[in-house]
This record gives C-alpha cells, structure tokens and sequence, in this order.
C-alpha cells in the first residue's frame, strides 16, 4: 500500500547517503531502518561504527522518526537508553528533512555536542574539564563498536556454514 | 473573536475608541474615572501615568455595587496608594488592538511594511526596544535572522502555481500534485503539504518560516495557504505569548476567559500582599480575581492563608470526601466507623457502644427485631428521646471539635464546600434571573433600567457569599479566643442574609418578581452591610493577632 510516508521512504531510499553514513529499511518494513555512522576523522569518534535505528510512523515527514543508538555511546546529548537529544528531532523538525539530513545531523553533533542541555552529564562534565578523559571513554566505544561489528560478522560466518 | 477580522485593520485610534466605550459600559469605571477626572481620553502607555482615563483603582474591598459604595469609595482613595491594584481590564481584542499599534509604531520608525514589521516583532517576542536597539546596529542581519527579505518585499515573491497532473512531484509528500506554492526563496511544495506545516505551527506564536530555509510566511501567505483567518491565529498565540512575557500582564484565571488585567503598579503587589490586602481586579467579563494568587477573589482572607488552605484543600479534600462518604460518627464517642462487611448491629471499637448503623440508634431498643428502623414509625416518645440524644451529641460534637484537629478541618471544609457549591447553584440561578429579566422586558414592557435590580442583586449575592464562603478559611486558622466568638456571631449573620436573598431567588413568576422589587433591594442592601461588616471584622481580628495560621 502507498501512503505519503511509505512514498517518501521510498524516495529517500533512492538518494545516495553522504559520505560516513548508510542506512537501509529491513527487508521486511520499510518503516524501521537501520543506519551505520562512521564517526568524524580527526574527532575521538574516528573511525566508529556506530549502529542505529530509525522508526518512522505514517506522520512521516509531518512529524520526526524516532532516533536512538543501537551501539553503547559516550556523549553528552545521547541517554544511557541511546535516545538522543537533538532540536531537528523535536521542535525544529521539517517536513523537508530525510533520512540523510538526520543522519548528517547526528554525525556532525558527534564532535560538536549542546552542552547546555546534557542527556549525559558525566559525559558532559568531562568534555568541559577533562578532554583528555572525555576522549579516552570515547575511544572505549569506538573499540567496543569495531567488537560489535566483528562479532556480528562472525555470526554471518557461521551462518554461511 | 471571529476569523475574519485582520489584524492589521485595527488602527490605534479604533483601540482607544473602542476601550473608551467598554469604560464607559461599565459603571464601576465611570465612577472612579470620574472621581480620578479623567482630562485626555488617551489610553497610553505610560505606566507612572495615574490619572489616565480608564485606568481604575480599587481597593481591597472589592465592593463596586451600585451607588451605596460610594462611601465606600472615598474611604478607598483616603487610603494609602500602596493598598491599592491600579488595573487595566483588556479584552483579547484590545490587546491585538495594542500588538498592531506597536507594529505599526516599529513600521514607521523602521521605515518597513507592517508584514515585516509585526514578522520581526514576533521573532523578538514583542521586545520593541531589542529589536530597535539591534535593527540600528545591523539591519541585514536582523532582518536575515528574522527572515524578512532583505531587498524587494516577500509579497511579490510569493507565487501561487498550477499544473498539470504529473509535472509537479512535490518533494514533502513524494505525490504528483497539482496545485503548488511558493515564496521568494524558490522552494515550492504543493498547497496540502504547506497547509498541514502551517497549522501544525500557528499555535508557537513565532515565526513561521519556509520548510527549507529562513525566509518567513507573512500574513498573506498564511492566509492564503492555510485558509483565511490563520494568520490571525499565528496573532492570537503571539498574545500568549506576549502576556507570559510580561509579568505585569495576567490572564483572568476563570475558565475558557480569555480576558487580561494590565497591573499598573506591579511593583506594589508585594506590599500590599504584606499588608493583608488582597489585590482584587475585575476582568471584562466580570470575573474577580486576586493577581497575586492568580486564583478566585479570596476576600477577606489574606493571599498566604489562602494559599495555605487551598493547598490543605487539595491535600486532604481527598480524605475528607472519603471520611464523609463511607464513615458514620458513633453516637456516643463521634469516632468515625467504616463498615467493611458484615450486619448493621455495630459495635464501636472505641467506647464498645453498641449501635444500629442504619437509624445510629442504641441497639438495644431493636432487640431482636431486627431492622425495625427501617420502617417509618412515628412514636412521640422516640422523638422525645432522639431529641435528647440529639443533643447530648451535639454537645459531644462541639467539645471534640476544639479537641481533634481533622474534626476542625472537617468541621470548617464542609461549611467551606458547601458555600462553593452553592455558589455554582447561585450562579446557574443568577444566568437563569437573566434570562428573566429579558423576559420581562419583553413581556411587561418594564425598561432595561427597572429591570437592573435583579441582576445587582444576583451579584450581591455571588459575592457575599464568597466572603462567606472565605470567612470559613479563615475561621480555620484562628485562635479561639473572645473575638472570635464575634467574628463567628458577624458570620452567621451574614450566612443568615446570604440565605435570605438566595430564597428570594426562587421565585419564578416574573411579575411576582416584580412585585418584590422593594424586597430584593433591601435585602442586597442588608448583605452588602453585613458582608461589610464582616470583611472588617475579619482585618480587625488580623490586626489582634488572631491570625494563627496553624493547621
């Protein structure tokens, strides 16, 4: 069945993704997706992969996807569940944002997180004061989502045989 | 307010006629005005200004009935300025009235059209002097910010197109649309799309701009788009907005009102809180209200206190609804019993009386008939006894009372609850003597004039009892000593002619009505004397130090 939201997707799936970022719906629901971001070269996210998943609804593009990181994050703006706190996402939404508008807006808020209204203290704390600590936590899940991915693959291997 | 009034049609001039003209409907006004001679007519802005027209005092005591107040009056402006709310009432359309006199002020002073004047005020929260103090430093970028085209005005810009089917994909909606908008920027999507994105906005109060970029939708492409009368929408949650700004501006807090009170002297709110005064205003629809509660006029209660009851209301109202739903009072001890289960022969816990719960009679006089209670005898010896026993609890009654605190609060939230409920019962009474007095007018040919005593009267009612109502608060919170005993004696008075007038209100005949004109003036008279009476005693009781305000 064609809907509005249905229709768009569909479009947004044709537009080629800018570079660092990918996404595609599961084979099954064009309404769910799943987005890879490669963190920002020269930021302690470098060469992250980090996993998400977008839901959209049929208010789609009248009303935001829900966001959220699959992978474990340490930044200011992102909850320990891996919701994210971001304007484009709430109040400042248009309808004339797609899937790659939003994941270009996370990834550039990766290095240039709003301290002002943190989701992460802890995170935000350090990112103020401690730099140095704040990249270390950081390359931590940057490891941890390279471990991730080689997990996942290994699991593709033994499906294979 | 209707849709299809535009904003940008109510010129200043028509404001100040217009609010001169609601002065005047009012009669509470005319007399102050005229006690405060008015010289100009002039509605300005001025705040410091106190002899402006339209602009009235009032004091603490609220009374602005009829001619009998003006005693009263004088007595209000003997006092110190500090007592008293200087106020202006303003409708909503008064206050687009205001918004657009200041858009058209920054239009002239900018050199600007009024679109891009009022796009500008509502990008800077109706801060005139801001936008003023940064529009001279950098025109362009205020003007970039806002998303007022810098050069050429956006009307020109703003095309609306069609097509046919299957040359425009509109780039929201991803579907072969037909009809199509769009603004100085290029960017153009199909009119459903743009009309959900607009209605989904109008409810911000700020600036709606373009899906794609900063430039703004001015009045004219709102209306276009999203059907007339939107843009006026966008005008009307600006006002929210401009009011919640404003901390001198209050909302009249009664239900679905859409009124607002200007407060002059805001700065002496604080003062005349402290002085036990409440800062009563009157909306233009008539409602009163304390600005520093935001809540229903709480005269003669001091705004702390009435917070404070308020709060305990909402705190215990809960529990005390309960108690009072599902409990009875042993006859003997007043303890309160909840019967979970079981037969009507109980047996208080307490004092091990035991009693029947359907008549609270001794269960011993059913023997073993059971439930002869329920069947209606009328034997002068039980009435004899009832009345015996009638007493004797009520003298229980009382000394618990002054013992058990929940029993005071119990005791003071009922009388209290019983005042606010009758005061709804009163007001759906006094809408219906409206009806009456139309009726009247139409049938009896007696003149709008003659007919004015009833609705006087219907207002004196609603506010004695009121007072009434507060009175029992406050009662709460005293100490017992001598003067309350006469504050209490002042109360039942006025509760006694509350109840009188109220009576008088159900009459139904029209001409009977008539013919107890003398009765209804004087009994409004006799109320407004005693709810005088009691509003004094009340500051006088604050001034011995009665006031405890422990719970």
């Amino acid at each position: 069945m064609s809907t509005p939201a249905r229709r768009r997707l569909m479009r947004d799936l044709k537009v080629d993704p800018p570079d660092g970022v990918s996404a595609s719906p599961l084979t099954d629901n064009v309404m769910i997706w799943n987005a890879i971001i490669i963190g920002p070269a020269d930021t302690p996210f470098e060469d992250g992969t980090f996993r998400l998943s977008i839901n959209f609804d049929e208010q789609y593009p009248n009303k935001p996807p829900q966001v959220k990181f699959l992978s474990t994050m340490f930044h200011p703006n992102v909850y320990a569940s891996g919701e994210l706190c971001l304007d484009i996402l709430q109040n400042r939404w248009s309808p004339t944002f797609d899937v790659a508008s939003i994941l270009t807006s996370v990834q550039s808020l990766l290095n240039d997180p709003n301290i002002s209204s943190p989701a992460n203290v802890e995170a935000a704390n350090l990112y103020k004061d401690h730099t140095s600590q704040y990249a270390k936590r950081v390359r931590e899940t940057v490891e941890k989502s390279w471990a991730d991915d080689l997990m996942d693959n290994e699991d593709d291997d033994e499906m294979e045989e | 307010m209707s849709d299809d009034q535009s904003f940008m049609n109510y010129s200043p001039d028509e404001f100040e006629s217009d609010a001169e003209f609601e002065y005047e409907d009012d009669d509470e006004v005319v007399e102050v005005a005229s006690a405060s001679q008015s010289d100009d007519g002039v509605v300005d802005d001025d705040y410091d200004d106190d002899e402006g027209d339209g602009e009235f005092e009032e004091g603490d005591y609220e009374n602005d009935n009829a001619g009998d107040a003006s005693d009263f009056k004088q007595e209000d402006t003997l006092s110190t300025k500090k007592d008293l709310v200087e106020y202006k009432a303003h409708s909503t359309k008064d206050l687009v009235a205001k918004l657009s006199a200041q858009t058209k002020n920054i239009s002239s002073v900018l050199e600007l059209t009024d679109d891009n004047a009022l796009t500008l005020l509502q990008f800077y929260s109706w801060n005139s002097e801001r936008l003023m103090e940064e529009y001279m430093d950098d025109p362009d970028r205020v003007k970039t910010a806002a998303g007022v085209i810098v050069d050429g005005s956006t009307k020109a810009g703003s095309t609306f197109k069609k097509y046919n089917k299957g040359e425009f994909m509109c780039f929201i909606c991803c579907d072969e649309k037909t009809q199509t908008y769009q603004l100085s920027c290029g960017d153009e999507y199909c009119l459903d799309c743009y009309s959900k994105y607009i209605k989904d906005k109008t409810s911000s109060g700020k600036v709606i701009k373009c899906p794609n970029c900063d430039v703004a939708l001015n009045s004219q492409d709102l209306d276009f788009i999203a059907g007339e009368g939107e843009s006026f929408k966008l005008i009307e949650s600006s006002i929210k907005e401009y009011v919640e700004r404003h901390r001198s501006y209050k909302w009249c807090p009664s239900v679905d009102c859409p009124n607002v009170v200007e407060i002059l002297n805001f700065a002496d709110i604080p003062n005349i809180v402290s002085e036990n005064h409440v800062p009563v205003v009157t909306c233009n629809h008539n409602h009163q209200f304390c600005v520093s509660c935001s809540f229903e006029n709480h005269t003669p209660v001091p705004c702390g206190i009435a917070k404070q009851w308020v709060t305990k209301c909402k705190d215990d109202s809960e529990t005390a609804n309960w108690i009072m739903s599902n409990t009875q009072q042993c006859p003997k001890c007043d303890s309160s019993i909840e019967k979970n289960g079981g037969c009507n022969h109980m047996t208080c816990k307490k004092c091990r009386y035991e009693f029947c719960w359907i008549c609270s009679q001794d269960w011993t006089s059913h023997g073993t008939s059971y439930y002869q209670c329920t069947a209606f005898r009328d034997n002068p010896n039980d009435k004899a006894k009832n009345k015996e026993k009638e007493e004797l609890t009520a003298k229980q009654k009382l000394r618990n009372l002054t013992k058990n605190s929940l029993k005071k609060y119990l005791h003071y939230y009922n009388l209290y609850a019983v005042h606010e409920s009758s005061t709804k019962l009163d007001d759906k009474r006094c809408k219906f003597v409206e009806e009456k007095v139309r009726e009247l007018q139409e049938t009896s040919g007696i003149s709008w004039i003659e007919a004015q005593f009833l609705v006087e009267s219907a207002e004196a009612l609603l506010k004695a009892r009121k007072v009434l109502k507060w009175s029992y608060a406050f009662a709460y919170y005293c100490d017992r000593t001598g003067l309350l005993d006469i504050f209490e004696e002042v109360q039942a008075k006025l509760a006694e002619s509350v109840e009188n007038l109220s009576k008088l209100f159900e009459i139904e005949d029209p001409l009977e009505i008539v013919r107890n004109k003398l009765e209804f003036l004087n009994k409004s008279h006799f109320l407004q004397e005693r709810q005088k009476a009691m509003i004094s005693c009340t500051l006088e009781s604050i001034d011995y130090g009665c006031l405890s305000g422990k719970d």
